[in-house]
């Protein structure tokens, strides 16, 4: 990224900065002859104290919070508790992942949408919340994939993918955003500008969409086209206007080109009046879906001039207002957002990017450049005080988006922040060039911010929600309830049609039912596997050896996976996830066969010859009855 | 029986019974209905602690006069693994019932029959019972001791030793902390007996000398045969 290459140097330095003042300073504590920098000190202490204890939870207690973190271009969501800042899971997305979720049922519906959607591999960047009544409800997480322009939607009963879709026309599915109130409509704004009407290659031809998705089955329902392009996404509360910010007015194909202009600008898209065009048949179809062309709709786009290329898109809790954070000015650009007038521009430091509030009445901007977190109060920007800069804290480094638990909403919590750092720089024990994200926890209760903790993740987390553990409390599930698929426990079998062989298969600690089965060599063997158990967190999986194949099971699932039998010869299989103390006992046996070769079905453990072997080891049961 | 006849019967009763026949009555009557009600409570707990089976996730075993329920599935799961097997079915569920229900007919049964016979009969299915109990609980702790030492020799974990689970009170089993206690339906029985006995003390000569040398006035004594019908 320009940006990072240009400005990454800042932070750092400063920070050296410090400690080589730290070094100077550190022989005057020791002679303790400078009470000032004792009682700093003693200061500083308490603060780490006092951090340390907020974000202690102790071992078995629960979080407030859970942070989802998007995953960049590890196609995920990664799951935080907050304020511990424990990573508690990660829900994979775009990308399969062995033992994780859906990726393990090769044969479920969600594997098979997926695979017929693009690649395996995927660039998350906006988790968006479902609400009700302003409210995160808990129970919906949608998230754009950038690379291959598709949405996915998340049951947050269960933590796993729920539905994908491709977004037919558009490139670069960037912002993502619910359509408030209602929340029919999940928006995407196509950052990547391409003549989708005839596939050419002509640049004078670009054009960009902002899509519209039914929020549930994501079907893109309407589409609409304009000049230019649409980078970060924020809905109104009143179900007129959403908004989306757009960088590249001038339609360039170059990053200079980009920049060319003084002012770029919001767009507000006019909601109810697309909808009516629609039912007007004042449309194209494109690839099946109606586009509405901005050019010939008066009024469906509203262009509201902001200083160049702007980025972040955020409309305050209370609905009044959409901010335009500057990225490239050193302002934000508040605008009314039910008159889209432009109220005023208050400067708030370098590299603008996103913003993002507390509830009552500030707004904290993450800074780039600055490297800080920036809180201010948006009545007095407003109006013109010269006290509109209520705080600044450090960050580290070069701060992306920030988001205040609930900002989202109508109804923010203001106790926490978390500050989504693009470079960490040292920050964490050294892991080779390609180093850790980093984020950082930030108190927002106080008039004072204060930066709490600092914790790493795996590439790379854009935008972050956080929803109260209570919100979910009630509604996250812990076991399945059986499905209409799941093999019953005596009911194993295996079924042969043909070279088609389907098995059906049970387990439960510490056994798989059946414990051996037999296919010839080039068979095409399907494996139906449930897990019988009902406590909770007892997944087993079933890895082939030698066939490819890890299926993963939560007590009550039930998850499919097929593989092509490979040479003869004998290939054990075995539980993967650690469930017992006989896990390493809990394996069978594919027994490969010749093309020709008599095949068996015994669902017993062994063969009747391995029986007859065995007989001197026979069971002793019980004789109590 | 309809309206008039309800109110002509309760009048028969109030004038005609003595009081502590009446409550004699109602105490054998009370004891049925709870022995009956027992039936659908359970008898005895158990319950199982360990790290990973804390506070809700406890395993409990509830045994009612009929069935035994609760975590029996996870329960013979984790048997396994010490070679132990519970029975889901127990003899005692065979005659338990039946056992509840013949007392509490023959409590009321025993209404039937005057004064002394009253109290005998009752004395009699009162101490019948608690020795059936007995009998049963005394099956119980055998099972159990059985359950604790007839194991699979073959079973995978060393190191657990013959045991036998606690008919009340607390045991350490394995990494389980194994607790047991009576359930509501054992102490409905409980009062029941209670009940019955005290039933049968109103009904002895002693305290219907007491009763006789209390009233001034003393209602007819009236038949058997008459009592059956009212109280039917």
């Amino acid at each position: 990224m320009k940006l990072n290459s240009l400005f990454a140097g800042a932070g750092s330095a400063a920070f050296s900065k410090n400690a080589a003042a730290l070094a100077l300073i550190a022989p005057l504590v020791f002679a303790g002859c400078n009470s000032d920098t004792t009682a700093r000190r003693e200061k500083a202490g308490a603060n780490s104290a006092l951090a340390a204890q907020q974000v202690y939870v102790a071992p078995g207690k629960l979080d407030e919070y859970y942070a989802f973190l998007s995953g960049g271009q590890s196609g995920s969501i990664f799951v935080y508790g907050i304020p511990s800042c424990r990573l508690i899971k990660e829900i994979p997305i775009f990308e399969p992942r062995a033992a994780l979720g859906y990726a393990n049922n090769p044969g479920s519906e969600t594997y098979k949408r997926l695979a017929a959607t693009g690649p395996f591999w995927g660039d998350t960047h906006h988790p968006v919340a479902s609400q009700t009544d302003g409210r995160y409800d808990g129970h919906w997480l949608w998230i754009n994939d950038k690379a291959n322009d598709r949405v996915a939607k998340i049951d947050l009963r269960t933590f796993e993918v729920a539905e994908i879709k491709l977004v037919p026309n558009i490139q670069g599915a960037h912002g993502l955003a619910a359509y408030l109130p209602s929340g029919k409509y999940i928006f995407v704004n196509g950052e990547l500008e391409t003549d989708f009407a005839s596939d050419s290659a002509d640049a004078g031809k670009y054009r960009s969409l902002i899509a519209f998705l039914d929020a549930q089955t994501l079907e893109t329902k309407f589409e609409i086209s304009f000049a230019g392009n649409a980078d970060i996404a924020s809905s109104g509360k009143d179900g007129r206007y959403v908004f989306a910010t757009m960088y590249n007015t001038e339609s360039a194909v170059s990053s200079e080109g980009m920049i060319e202009r003084d002012r770029d600008a919001i767009g507000a898209i006019d909601v109810p009046l697309a909808e009516k065009m629609l039912a007007e048949g004042n449309f194209t179809k494109i690839k099946g879906v109606p586009v509405l062309d901005s050019d010939k709709i008066p009024g469906l786009i509203t262009r509201i001039p902001v200083p160049k290329n702007p980025h972040g898109c955020n409309v305050t809790p209370d609905g009044k207002y959409v901010l335009a954070s500057g990225k490239l000015s050193p302002t934000v650009s508040i605008i009314d957002a039910h008159t889209l007038k432009l109220l005023a521009e208050p400067e708030v430091g370098l590299g603008p990017l996103h913003t993002t509030f507390d509830g009552r009445g500030n707004a904290y901007t993450s800074l780039f450049v600055d490297s800080q977190i920036v809180k201010w109060n948006i009545e007095k920007a407003i109006k013109g005080d010269a006290d509109y800069i209520v705080d600044r804290v450090d960050v580290h480094y070069n701060v992306g988006h920030t988001k205040a638990a609930g900002s989202d909403t109508s109804y923010p919590s203001g106790d926490w922040l978390i500050s989504l750092n693009k470079l960490s720089k040292g920050m964490y024990l050294p892991v080779g060039p390609a180093m850790p994200e980093s984020q950082e926890l930030i108190d927002i209760s106080g008039e004072k911010m204060r930066v709490v903790a600092a914790f790493p993740s795996l590439p790379e987390p854009h935008d972050a929600v956080m929803i109260h553990r209570k919100v979910l409390e009630n509604y996250v599930v812990q076991t399945y309830e059986e499905q209409p698929v799941a093999v019953k426990s005596g009911e194993e079998r295996i079924v042969r049609n043909g070279n088609k062989v389907d098995v059906y298969m049970t387990c439960i600690r510490s056994k798989f039912v059946p414990e051996q089965f037999e296919v010839h060599e080039g068979d095409e063997v399907k494996v139906h596997l449930t897990n019988i158990e009902t406590v909770r967190d007892m997944t087993h999986g079933l890895a082939i050896s030698r066939m490819g194949i890890n299926v993963a099971v939560d007590p009550g699932q039930t998850a499919e996976a097929g593989f092509v039998a490979g040479n003869p010869g004998t290939y054990w299989y075995y539980c993967t996830w650690f469930c017992s103390a006989l896990h390493l006992e809990m394996r069978g046996r594919l027994l490969v066969k010749p093309r020709g070769a008599e095949l068996f079905d015994h669902l017993g453990p062994i063969s009747n010859e391995e029986k007859a072997i065995n007989a001197a080891g026979e069971k002793g049961s019980s004789s109590y009855e | 029986m309809n309206e008039s006849s309800k109110s002509n019967s309760k009048k028969s009763f109030g004038m005609f019974l003595k009081r502590e026949k009446m409550i004699s009555f109602a105490l054998t009557f009370f004891a049925a209905a709870l022995l009956l009600v027992s039936l659908k409570f359970p008898l005895w707990h158990l319950r199982m602690e360990a790290p990973q089976y804390r506070d809700e996730e406890a395993l409990k075993v509830a045994v009612f006069p009929n069935a035994m329920r609760g975590d029996l599935k996870e329960l013979a799961v984790l048997n396994q693994y010490i070679g132990v097997h519970v029975p889901s079915k127990l003899p005692q569920f065979k005659w338990l019932p039946g056992a509840l229900i013949a007392a509490a007919a023959l409590g009321i049964g025993a209404c039937l029959l005057g004064g002394k016979a009253r109290r005998r009969a009752l004395v009699v299915v009162a101490v019948a019972l608690t020795l059936a109990l007995v009998f049963a609980a005394a099956q119980a702790r055998m099972q159990m001791r059985h359950i604790g030492h007839h194991r699979d020799r073959k079973a995978a974990m060393l190191g657990v030793h013959d045991f036998t689970p606690p008919f009340l009170g607390t045991t350490r089993i394995a990494q389980f902390e194994v607790s047991s206690r009576f359930g509501l339906g054992a102490w409905l029985i409980g009062g029941a007996l209670a009940l019955q006995l005290t039933a049968a003390g109103l009904a002895s000569p002693k305290s219907r000398k007491v009763a006789v040398a209390k009233r001034i006035e003393i209602a007819p004594r009236e038949s058997a045969g008459h009592l059956a019908t009212t109280a039917t």
